[in-house]
């Protein structure tokens, strides 16, 4: 006989602090023969899960509904262990009870516990349907690939190589390196950046394990976890790298082409910077006037004219995305007056100025005069902490630099003075303190509190007067400042690279609402992307120190280990399933699949498994249920849409169907991030917002729900191909059969948002809920 | 005993922020006190205006915030709100403070009788002299402009406005006694000979 | 197509003229001007009758926001009375209409607040139209195109230090010029088509000080924004003044003369740059008579304006152009008498 375990949990005060725990108790006590109600104050605890182990063995529970937090948090802890105890892990139902609801309703605690109780009875309902579905095992491809040769994913690379397995590192510049290299030194220790950095380099390029691709473009990913198939482009270097030793200035040496880049200073044929690995230029067409100079001066013959593309396939098991980020362009910060005075330099060409080995050697100057600055002024937060360019996060690093390139500047040119204009300094690193300090005792820097508003240009009568102007308050004193300075540095903050939005589409991973990568969870998984077998390291992550990176980049490769040290991956398949008796070979779903999953051979319908990845639009399609996903199946969902309706409590009542990669985890966000929205939401999570049924609208509809909103990924983010442009379709059908039955198109909405998006999702509640209350 | 100078705030509160936040200046709460706005202000460049102070003190529920006339000296430009990297409607809340310093009676004398102005003629710069009649004429303008003062009744539509927003009593308004309904009239009459003498002449080609 | 463009040809664009205060009852000559220079353009110009102060954002809204509000929205009410788009020639009217509109358009608890008081004087704020700017109508409705080609002559480059003022640029988020505030250009290519010089200049964006109540208040404040502006303009070698706005053109053109008085031993010398509407130089290009634009005095009435004396340099203009200043201001006077 069947029985459903019910445990709730407490979550501490999260869940107690809100929700009646008591109340929700009582009422599911009513039918003790089928089910069993307990409640626990930690169910992720040691203490939680023994409990669990003994209802289950004492009540003899068959199937069990988890009312805790999300699904996506510890959802595959308990389906493990659930698995270990003999209850399938797919006769395990979860309700959320925590990011979607205590968390998001806390001034509502009498509404937020009906809507749980009225969450859990649905879910009761919904794991009566469930059935045990067969594990797939899946061979792994024990190899990884490192997108990205910055710090982060020069030491992720090392890591998974040391440890026995193969790696690719992919970069798409022509050396490894990113930004480090550029830099003359590094906080707060003030070693030498390329005397770290140029020994690990050369261990990439040497390592046995390590299959280095530099000027290399990862172009399309396809597959899951333990098998990745990526299409890689080895752009033309139009040098060859087996015959070239790296003399490098013989070619360069005769080139007349010299690229534009005060600070960046570069022939056409070039390597970026002296340490560069490999040490094999490219050159640039965009500039080249095919003089053959180069050609004639090489005595290797390795100079290539006529190189070309080349696309590859690789397989690898695992991903790690180290794209790195890109230094903040100050030119639309229209009061900085960046890029109309030669004087006002970003941080990056500080760093060039600083580093011997960049345009002026190392030597402090005036661009404008060349002659060394008598006082310099820098200013923080350029691009950070900023609501007007959407850029609200700290770029954790700029105080820290801005104070290495204060002292460093004193160091050089003793005579001058530097002021560092910041409203707050972070200095929360390892020593970052004992460096701030430092810089005001022994190197006399002078930090003064208030942000610069404005800077005008000035001319003074002598060659060497100062030509800039900095406008702020000393908000210490409340005193307006307007002093003259002759060099002033804008502590920019760090953008995602421009290409990241293609390399989160071609992954199917999420970006935070600045454009970052996301973590499938912020603290608890900080390397772990939002899809598996993907992890992120560095700065495309979000602003971060080199440590950081580091730290970040091991910890992925860690978990990439522990996938390429399986040689099978026993994974969940999500994959369509048919029913062929039911079958009326109407042929709607041949033309809704993208994946040529499904087809009609000898008038039979052939589904061919290998290729379903789960979406579910087919099934949306399907009119006589023949398809369906397993846990998103028509009847599993209308069970939960009657569930709901039959004891809709308030009104207007929103039913929500919110996709599984995007919505659902923005939803969490909201929790996460405790953003406050109406309690008359209820949720059913879907696998895509395309494989919603319009008839699983209209029923909710017809059934007494006031409004039904169905929520997926941006259009361009979907996680599979075209999923939410499918939803737009199954929309527009809905509003027809709407029209046609006389009910008011305005109950039904289709709305995307990221997984970063969690205000996004609680101002779309705020919105249909106030538009549907106005019609009331 | 001039150097002992026993400064200090006694009490901080919520009151004049709330006041504030009911305004939909809600973003007052965002302010991290960068001092963007009293660099970007014109005001400050040259009086006692610190628009960042202003900000703290509101949020501190000062009331010298409102006694202080350093809020009368905003020229309402705009630039701080621009700037601020929090979006801290910065001008607006300076607006806002000055309601409430209204509502305490401090507003500024010769703003009150600006306002008077505007409640007798509706405009806040009328014809208040013939010679500005004339000056339009002079350039074939109709002597009296087709505003509040060609059209008594809209005058009185303002009147009635104010007097339904309580602003007359906000403002200590009394209505000049006699001569209210002459001036009423007169210059109607005299309109009307103007207009069409002013509009034969070259306006309209 | 070919319909379409003879229809636009048929009914010409249309709005409702708001003169606010100044204009009116200062500048008249700017009325003058610019209902003539409109009208030469093609635009039909509906008088909205009986509207009253706008009233000004710094002062009245100062005061009580919801006063302001209130009437503010009563002149709106007129313009879709007439159901054309509002348009007006002040900064500072400007500022008031177009927040006002926003916030009742966009606010429905407000609307109906004010809506609530409309009732009893017999109107009501519908949101049916839109609050412009002349700088708006003349650049983005008209066109450039449009100004380029009705210009006949060019003003030999005179050199204008172009004064955009505060509420025509801010807040940005509810203007049309793409939230550019720390450089717009639109002013200056209004005037560069029309053949004058836009003189760049230092704080060229700062207020003129006349704005928030703060010159009806507290004089010496306002005129030293002013001086700092007359200074800077004078250092970059501006010949004139050019204005959108009349609050503006009162601060830079009487407070020369206020600022030569009270910062007397503040100033290297002191200031006598004219100061001109917009609309009066766009019409001497586009072929106008002086006489149409307010640009010849017709009377001899004391302490009006303009206050800073613009003989120099019109007669040198009006030398370019084929007038004599002094000719036309003796038949100007002989009409007269």
């Amino acid at each position: 006989m069947e029985k459903i375990g019910l445990a709730i949990c407490h979550c501490g005060l999260n869940i107690a602090g809100v929700l009646d725990i008591k109340r929700i108790k009582n009422f599911f006590k009513k039918d003790p023969k089928n089910l069993y109600v307990f409640d626990e104050n930690y169910l992720c605890s040691d203490a939680g899960l023994k409990a669990i182990d003994d209802i289950v063995g004492e009540q003899k529970i068959t199937r069990v509904v988890i009312a805790a937090c999300s699904i996506k948090l510890h959802g595959d802890m308990f389906r493990e262990h659930f698995e270990k105890i003999g209850i399938s892990r797919d006769l395990v139902a979860f309700v959320n009870i925590r990011e979607q609801n205590s968390w998001v309703h806390t001034k509502e605690p009498a509404l937020a516990t009906q809507k749980a109780i009225e969450q859990i009875q649905a879910k009761i309902e919904y794991v009566k349907l469930l059935e045990p579905q067969e594990r797939v095992r899946v061979p792994v491809t024990q190899e990884a690939l490192v997108i990205g040769g910055g710090i982060a994913g020069i030491h992720g690379a090392l890591a998974i190589a040391n440890a026995g397995y193969h790696v690719y590192l992919v970069e798409k510049d022509s050396t490894i390196g990113g930004h480090m290299p550029l830099f003359d030194k590094t906080f707060p220790t003030m070693d030498c950046s390329i005397c770290i950095l140029g020994p690990i380099m050369n261990e990439v390029k040497e390592h046995p394990n390590i299959t280095l691709m530099t000027y290399t473009e990862v172009i399309d990913v396809s597959g899951y976890i333990g098998n990745f198939q990526v299409k890689i482009k080895k752009k033309a270097r139009y040098v060859d790298l087996e015959k070239c030793v790296g003399c490098f200035d013989l070619c360069r040496g005769v080139c007349d082409v010299e690229l534009p880049g005060r600070f960046f200073p570069m022939k056409a044929i070039d390597v970026k910077f002296p340490g560069a690995i490999p040490l094999v230029p490219v050159i640039n067409m965009d500039y080249c006037t095919g003089c053959g100079a180069c050609e004639l001066a090489c005595d290797r013959e390795a100079i290539i004219y006529d190189d070309k593309d080349a696309i590859e396939d690789i397989k690898v098991g695992a991903i790690l995305v180290a794209t790195g980020f890109k230094d903040f362009d100050p030119t639309g910060l229209r009061e900085y007056k960046y890029s109309l005075n030669p004087n006002i330099i970003t941080a990056l060409e500080m760093e060039r100025m600083l580093n011997p080995e960049g345009p002026t050697r190392g030597k402090i100057s005036v661009p404008s005069t060349g002659l060394p600055p008598k006082k310099v002024g820098f200013i923080l937060c350029v691009g950070s902490r900023n609501k007007n360019l959407n850029r609200e996060y700290c770029s954790n690093v700029c105080c820290m630099y801005s104070i290495k390139q204060a002292i460093l500047i004193k160091e050089r040119v003793p005579n001058c003075e530097v002021y560092v204009f910041y409203n707050d300094i972070r200095a929360n690193f390892k020593m970052g303190e004992n460096f701030y300090n430092r810089a005001r005792e022994e190197n006399h820097i002078h930090f003064q509190k208030g942000t610069v508003s404005d800077i005008q240009s000035i001319n003074g009568e002598e060659d060497d007067a100062p030509t800039i102007k900095l406008f702020a308050e000393d908000t210490m004193q409340g005193v307006r400042m307007e002093d003259e300075f002759d060099l002033v540095v804008l502590a920019t903050g760090m953008d995602p690279p421009d290409d990241t939005d293609k390399i989160a589409n071609m992954l199917n991973i999420s970006k935070d609402p600045y454009g970052f990568l996301m973590a499938s969870h912020l603290k608890v998984r900080p390397s772990q992307s939002s899809l598996h077998g993907i992890y992120l390291a560095g700065t495309i992550h979000g602003p971060k120190d080199i440590p950081s990176s580091i730290l970040q980049a091991e910890s992925a490769a860690v978990k990439i280990l522990s996938i390429l040290i399986k040689k099978e991956l026993e994974i969940a398949a999500v994959k369509v399933h048919l029913d062929e008796d039911k079958c009326d070979l109407c042929r709607l779903c041949l033309d809704v699949c993208d994946y040529q999953a499904l087809s009609i051979e000898n008038k039979k319908i052939v589904l061919n498994s290998a290729n379903c990845l789960g979406c579910g639009a087919c099934a949306a399609m399907c009119h006589t249920n023949a398809l369906w996903i397993p846990g998103f199946s028509s009847e599993q969902i209308e069970r939960q849409i009657d569930s709901y309706l039959a004891n809709k409590s308030q009104a207007p009542l929103i039913l929500a169907f919110l996709c599984n990669w995007c919505a659902y985890p923005g939803a969490d966000l909201a929790g996460t991030n405790k953003i406050q929205y109406p309690t008359n939401i209820r949720v059913i999570r879907v696998n895509c917002a395309g494989m919603v049924n319009p008839s699983w609208v209209v029923k909710a509809l017809l059934e007494g729900a006031d409004g039904v909103i169905v929520i997926g990924c941006y259009e361009q983010d979907c996680h599979f191909t075209s999923g939410f442009t499918k939803a737009k379709n199954w929309h527009e059908s809905t509003l027809a059969i709407l029209e046609e039955l006389n009910i008011d198109t305005n109950r039904i909405r289709l709305e995307n948002i990221s997984a970063g998006e969690g205000k996004k999702f609680a101002d779309i509640v705020f919105e249909f809920s106030n538009s549907l209350i106005k019609k009331k | 005993m001039e150097y002992i100078k026993r400064n200090r705030i006694d009490k901080i509160s919520a009151k004049i922020s709330e006041e504030i936040v009911k305004d939909d200046l809600e973003l007052i709460r965002a302010c991290y006190q960068c001092g963007t706005c009293t660099g970007s202000c014109p005001s400050g460049r040259r009086t006692a205006l610190r628009t960042r102070a202003v900000i703290r003190k509101a949020l501190l529920g000062l009331d010298q915030v409102l006694d202080d006339p350093d809020i009368w000296l905003c020229s309402t430009c705009y630039t701080c709100f621009e700037r601020c990297p929090r979006q801290v409607p910065v001008t607006d809340i300076i607006i806002k403070l000055r309601n409430l310093a209204t509502q305490k009676g401090r507003i500024l004398a010769p703003h009150k009788s600006l306002t008077h102005l505007l409640i007798d003629t509706g405009h806040g710069v009328p014809i208040n002299d013939k010679k500005w009649n004339d000056l339009r004429e002079s350039y074939d303008l109709d002597p009296v402009p087709p505003t509040v003062h060609k059209y008594p009744s809209a005058v009185k539509e303002v009147q009635t406005l104010v007097k339904s927003l309580g602003f007359d009593k906000l403002v200590e308004y009394k209505p000049p006694v006699n001569t209210n309904s002459k001036k009423d009239e007169k210059p109607e009459k005299k309109e009307e000979k103007a207009t069409r003498k002013g509009r034969k002449s070259k306006i309209k080609k | 197509m070919h319909k379409n463009l003879s229809h636009e040809e048929i009914t010409p664009p249309e709005y409702s003229f708001y003169l606010g205060c100044v204009i009116p009852n200062r500048y008249p000559f700017v009325e003058q001007a610019t209902r003539n220079v409109l009208n030469e353009l093609g635009v039909r110009l509906k008088d909205m009758q009986g509207a009253s102060c706008c009233p000004a954002p710094g002062v009245f809204r100062s005061f009580d926001i919801p006063t302001w509000l209130a009437i503010g929205a009563r002149n709106i009410a007129i313009a879709e009375e007439n159901n054309a788009d509002l348009v007006t020639m002040c900064n500072g009217c400007y500022g008031t209409l177009i927040d006002v509109d926003h916030q009742l358009k966009t606010d429905e608890k407000k609307r109906t607040f004010v809506n609530n008081h409309l009732v009893k004087i017999d109107k009501k704020f519908k949101g049916s139209i839109k609050v412009k700017h002349l700088a708006e109508v003349l650049y983005m409705d008209l066109g450039m195109d449009k100004i380029r080609d009705s210009v006949t002559r060019l003003l030999g480059g005179l050199k204008c230090a172009v004064h955009y003022g505060c509420h025509l640029t801010k807040p940005s988020a509810i203007r049309p010029w793409g939230g550019e505030t720390e450089d717009p250009r639109f002013f200056d290519e209004l005037v560069e088509v029309i053949g004058c010089e836009s003189t760049d200049y230092k704080d060229k964006h700062m207020c003129c000080g006349a704005g928030g109540g703060v010159r009806s208040a507290i004089k010496e404040v306002s005129l030293d924004f002013t001086r700092h502006k007359l200074e800077m303009m004078r250092e970059a070698g501006a010949e004139c003044i050019v204005v959108m706005c009349p609050f503006c053109m009162l601060q830079l053109d009487l407070g020369q003369i206020e600022v030569n008085s009270i910062f007397k031993d503040e100033i290297s010398a002191p200031f006598a740059i004219p100061v001109f509407y917009y609309t009066q130089l766009l019409g001497l290009a586009m072929g106008m008579h002086p006489n149409d634009l307010g640009l010849v005095k017709h009377h001899n009435l004391k302490g009006v304006p303009p206050f800073v004396d613009q003989e120099p340099i019109l007669s040198r203009i009006f030398k370019e152009l084929g007038y004599d200043y002094k000719q036309l201001q003796k038949q100007s006077v002989k009409t007269e008498s």
